[in-house]
């Protein structure tokens, strides 16, 4: 473990979003992890044993029953952060009030909490909320995920596929009916017109998808 | 935890067509008329709120009812913990834009039966639980058409307690 390290807790109910969080505190030079909770039963428990000096808590975040896994709410963030602020009352903690769970790896956490996360966990001047909690947000450049990505790919291979079939019939008839240079010329340069046309359609295409 | 502090900008004044924009989307008052929104609208104020603020506290006297129009609040109940004297809190139900909470403010006896915290910035209409109790008394139409609206929210919000307590029970019992 590193020297004077600040000891962070993380509590998500996904694991991609606990493993993109361990990632975000582990950049820091001076945090580091000493627990993960799936479920709100579990992170109280685990801030009560290790004392963390961070909690990181994801607003969505289940009350489980032992095994049967049954949610008592889905949005029991707030609660454990309440809970743990009450019994563990050396914990700062940082709600993640806005985390989207489709972009994990386009996103980056605000600089309010990486200043935390660096700053050994005490002594930061951050803005607290009237309840003592940080609240924060999880800023993400863009919603496009995987499945997006890969239909928009789609999209473009049938798009240049079709205008490149279109072309090449295009030019076989001319040079077929007609049998004279000229037209050969004419129908190249709109085969190019045709391509520059379907080129920008896929760029406006893709931008209007992005957030 | 200093969660009693509530930290609300002053009511600010705005347009008369923002505020009956923001009525009509809310389920409890999308069955008014353009005239009748305007009697309304005469009692509301824009209000804007921090991450964390507390809206209301369960059993405190309700004297406003508030339709979100951005961000999101969480509406918590207390529950007896498992000490004498300790108490825990649930969050039944998350509330967004468009949605309205602190309907006590117009259903007797005008007590909060939940503790509305914001987990996000949040910028809201305060309708006046007192002038709106006036108007709902004395124009039938307009009572009418709000407490329609209204059975709907109270019966979401009923059902969603429901699931959280019979969970509850079903924990405490194996407890």
């Amino acid at each position: 473990m590193k020297n004077h390290s600040t000891r962070v807790m993380l509590a998500a109910e996904h694991p991609e979003v606990r493993y993109f969080l361990k990632g975000v505190v582990e950049s820091q030079d001076k945090a580091v992890i000493v627990g993960q909770a799936e479920n709100a039963n579990r992170a109280l428990m685990l801030a009560k044993n290790l004392r963390p000096d961070v909690a990181l808590i994801d607003c969505h975040l289940p009350h489980i029953f032992g095994n049967d896994m049954l949610p008592l709410s889905r949005v029991g963030g707030l609660d454990t952060a309440q809970a743990i602020s009450e019994e563990v009352p050396g914990t700062r903690i940082i709600l993640l009030n806005s985390l989207d769970h489709n972009a994990l790896s386009d996103m980056s956490l605000t600089s309010e909490v990486m200043a935390l996360l660096s700053g050994n966990g005490m002594g930061v001047a951050l803005p607290a909320s009237p309840s003592g909690l940080v609240f924060a947000s999880v800023a993400a450049r863009t919603r496009v995920n995987f499945r997006q990505r890969l239909s928009e790919t789609s999209d473009k291979v049938i798009l240049f596929s079709g205008l490149g079939i279109l072309g090449g019939l295009g030019m076989m008839l001319t040079i077929i009916l007609a049998g004279a240079g000229m037209f050969v010329t004419a129908a190249g340069a709109a085969g190019i017109l045709a391509g520059l046309a379907g080129k920008l359609a896929v760029s406006l295409w893709s931008d209007k998808n992005r957030i | 935890m200093a969660i009693n502090q509530e930290t609300s900008e002053p009511g600010k004044p705005i347009s008369d067509m923002s505020i009956k924009r923001g009525l009509k989307e809310c389920l409890v008052f999308s069955a008014l008329s353009d005239a009748e929104l305007e009697r309304v609208a005469s009692s509301v104020l824009e209000k804007r709120y921090e991450a964390g603020s507390v809206l209301f506290h369960e059993g405190d006297k309700a004297e406003e009812l508030l339709v979100l129009l951005e961000g999101k609040v969480a509406v918590q109940m207390s529950l007896p913990g498992a000490e004498p004297g300790q108490s825990r809190r649930i969050t039944v139900d998350v509330v967004g834009a468009n949605e309205a909470v602190g309907w006590s403010a117009i259903v007797e006896p005008n007590i909060y039966t939940f503790t509305g915290v914001c987990l996000q910035s949040v910028k809201a209409l305060s309708v006046s639980g007192p002038k709106l109790r006036w108007l709902l008394n004395n124009d039938a139409k307009i009572g009418y058409e709000v407490y329609r609206g209204l059975i709907k929210v109270v019966a979401s919000r009923l059902d969603d307690t429901r699931r959280v307590l019979v969970s509850e029970r079903s924990l405490l019992s194996r407890h």
